[in-house]
């Protein structure tokens, strides 16, 4: 297994895609940095569920004297200049808050670990010499799943320190805090790592790969809200991931902790056994 | 007694309605090169994906290096295998696919890639990508892959595809090589009968999933032969007469009913009035003599013709 993610790194090291993902990544963090807001994919969080139990926090800045119209007429570097020196507010925290940005990452991830090993023929090499497919996939799960925490955590040191150096430690959280609430959405961050690699064992080409896991995400949301007008349970949406990484991030109940958890926990067994069964019975060509 | 390498009893592959392969017995020994020959979609292949764990089989079993089950498992880290198309990582070096292969099997020395690559002849062209890489230079990095850990037994999938009548020639030396001198065990698939007859020692004919016949060298040069083909009842005395009365000791008795001669100076018919007057019944005689190309079509049957 060892000998396998050994192989692994040193070809994600010479693959494009791996330094693309980076620079993506880098980017957004930039642009995040730069625009001291934060951009976010998928839902937007003031239309969510109500969350009574959350400790939310308010910012005051000049913004909330202004007007919308007064807001969208500022220049850049006036915006960024009052924004600078709001209070309450913590941008490399809120960056966080929005790691479900990384799902796009981490697509990058899974292409380059499975998808292309199994789209294009190379597994074989492999399942035919002494490595078996348990252990083959075992370990491609594995790798994925420490790629996609690296990243995660390379994210937060990232905009924590960007966040100090170009922006200014008045609208920065402790690394602690933020070094905290990261580890605290790993299971999020693996269940996200785990319906990838689960995609990517079903399908097996990185076209179809790609074609289900991008739009993944919103359709997974609009499924949900669909769930929701239907049933009338508003509170299913506390537990859809996106909604669960960014609630991690403000001081959730201990029983929210637990509720995430486990749905996470549920996703995670979920995707990796049907892509476990999938692969094992697979014929490779 | 020769060291069996991998043998297959009763081995079955279905796919829904189709029988890819029908109850194959095939027994591979040490040194052996072994060719299996059958037009495209005979099972070939799927013989070579069920040994090497590609694809699961729907019935029988298969030993290799004498064990079955799940301990065969732990003997295919001594095969090497080319299945159906060289495929690599084509945004990498011929080097470094073979080193992400290496570090895989967790191979430490790196001469052993440069070995491999030096024996296909691909060393001038190491850091050249793969996807620029021509259909010969991709089957010749996929036999260097196959060689690369120094395996015992060796599976290649029409592993001429592609190559140049100089690399084909170079190809059969180097497999004749390994076996002499390292004693690998090739099974090398083709459709090319005339090409896999002058590298293998052994033939497995096979059509639509059917093991049609395994034979030797020597008996398939036997079977291809120009002679007289003798039908009797009493080969037993027939036998007798041609070697004592007609001097003859090159002919073979191929069944009950069945003598062949492969001396071409005897006529048939003095032959046949040798027999009769010995009073062995001759219910034919004739001169035959094929092909390798009509002897496959032969055992194959005329609507494939």
């Amino acid at each position: 297994m060892i000998n396998i993610i050994k192989a692994d790194i040193y070809r994600l090291l010479r693959t494009k895609t791996f330094y693309i993902a980076i620079a993506v990544m880098l980017f957004m963090i930039f642009l995040s940095i730069y625009n001291v807001e934060v951009g976010c994919i998928g839902l937007n969080m003031n239309g969510a569920a109500p969350f009574p139990e959350q400790q939310t926090e308010t910012m005051h800045s000049e913004l909330e004297n202004m007007s919308l119209d007064e807001i969208a007429d500022l220049s850049l570097s006036e915006y960024r200049r009052i924004m600078l020196n709001a209070e309450n507010y913590e941008l490399d925290k809120n960056i966080i808050a929005e790691n479900i940005n990384l799902y796009y990452i981490f697509i990058f991830i899974a292409v380059a670990v499975i998808a292309s090993d199994l789209s294009s023929g190379c597994v074989k090499n492999t399942l035919s010499s002494s490595i078996g497919r348990n252990k083959y996939f075992f370990s491609k799960i594995i790798f994925s799943h420490i790629c996609c925490v690296v990243i995660l955590f390379a994210n937060t040191f990232l905009s924590y320190f960007a966040n100090r150096i170009f922006n200014s430690a008045n609208i920065s959280a402790e690394l602690g805090l933020l070094l905290k609430i990261t580890a605290m959405q790993i299971p999020a961050i693996l269940a996200l790592a785990s319906i990838l690699t689960g995609i990517a064992f079903i399908v097996k080409k990185t076209s179809i790969f790609n074609t289900i896991a991008i739009p993944f995400i919103m359709l997974a949301q609009l499924l949900l809200m669909g769930i929701v007008r239907i049933s009338g349970v508003d509170n299913i949406m506390n537990y859809e991931l996106q909604v669960i990484i960014n609630r991690l991030a403000h001081d959730p109940t201990k029983e929210y902790i637990i509720k995430s958890y486990a749905v996470c926990a549920v996703i995670i067994i979920v995707t990796d056994i049907i892509g476990y069964i999938c692969f094992k019975r697979s014929e490779i060509k | 007694m020769r060291e069996i390498v991998m043998q297959t009893t009763g081995l079955t592959k279905r796919y829904r309605d189709l029988t890819a392969l029908d109850h194959a017995d095939m027994t591979v020994y040490k040194k052996d090169i072994y060719g299996l020959i059958g037009r495209n979609g005979a099972g070939k292949t799927t013989i070579m994906k069920v040994i090497t764990g590609l694809t699961e089989s729907s019935g029988g079993e298969f030993r290799l290096f004498g064990k079955s089950g799940s301990d065969a498992d732990s003997e295919k880290k001594r095969i090497g295998c080319l299945i159906e198309n060289p495929a690599f990582f084509g945004s990498m070096t011929a080097y470094q696919n073979l080193k992400y292969y290496a570090l895989q099997k967790g191979i430490t020395d790196e001469k052993q890639i440069d070995k491999a690559l030096d024996l296909v002849d691909l060393t001038g062209v190491k850091n050249k990508k793969f996807r620029k890489f021509s259909l010969g230079m991709k089957q010749r990095l996929g036999i260097a892959l196959a060689v690369m850990d120094n395996p015992d037994l060796v599976i290649l999938d029409e592993p001429i595809n592609g190559l140049d009548p100089i690399g084909i020639s170079e190809l059969r030396e180097t497999f004749r090589k390994m076996s002499s001198e390292r004693g690998v065990t090739f099974i090398i698939s083709s459709h090319i009968l005339s090409e896999l007859y002058m590298v293998a020692n052994r033939f497995l004919f096979i059509d639509k999933g059917k093991i049609l016949k395994e034979i030797t060298k020597e008996e398939l040069d036997l079977e291809c032969m120009r002679c007289h083909v003798v039908k009797t009842d009493d080969t037993k005395n027939a036998a007798v007469i041609i070697e004592k009365d007609l001097g003859i000791t090159n002919y073979k008795v191929i069944d009950s009913g069945e003598i062949r001669i492969y001396d071409e100076n005897i006529r048939p018919d003095e032959i046949n009035k040798l027999l009769v007057r010995n009073n062995v019944n001759v219910s034919g005689i004739y001169e035959t003599g094929i092909s390798l190309e009509d002897y496959f079509k032969s055992l194959v049957g005329e609507e494939r013709s």
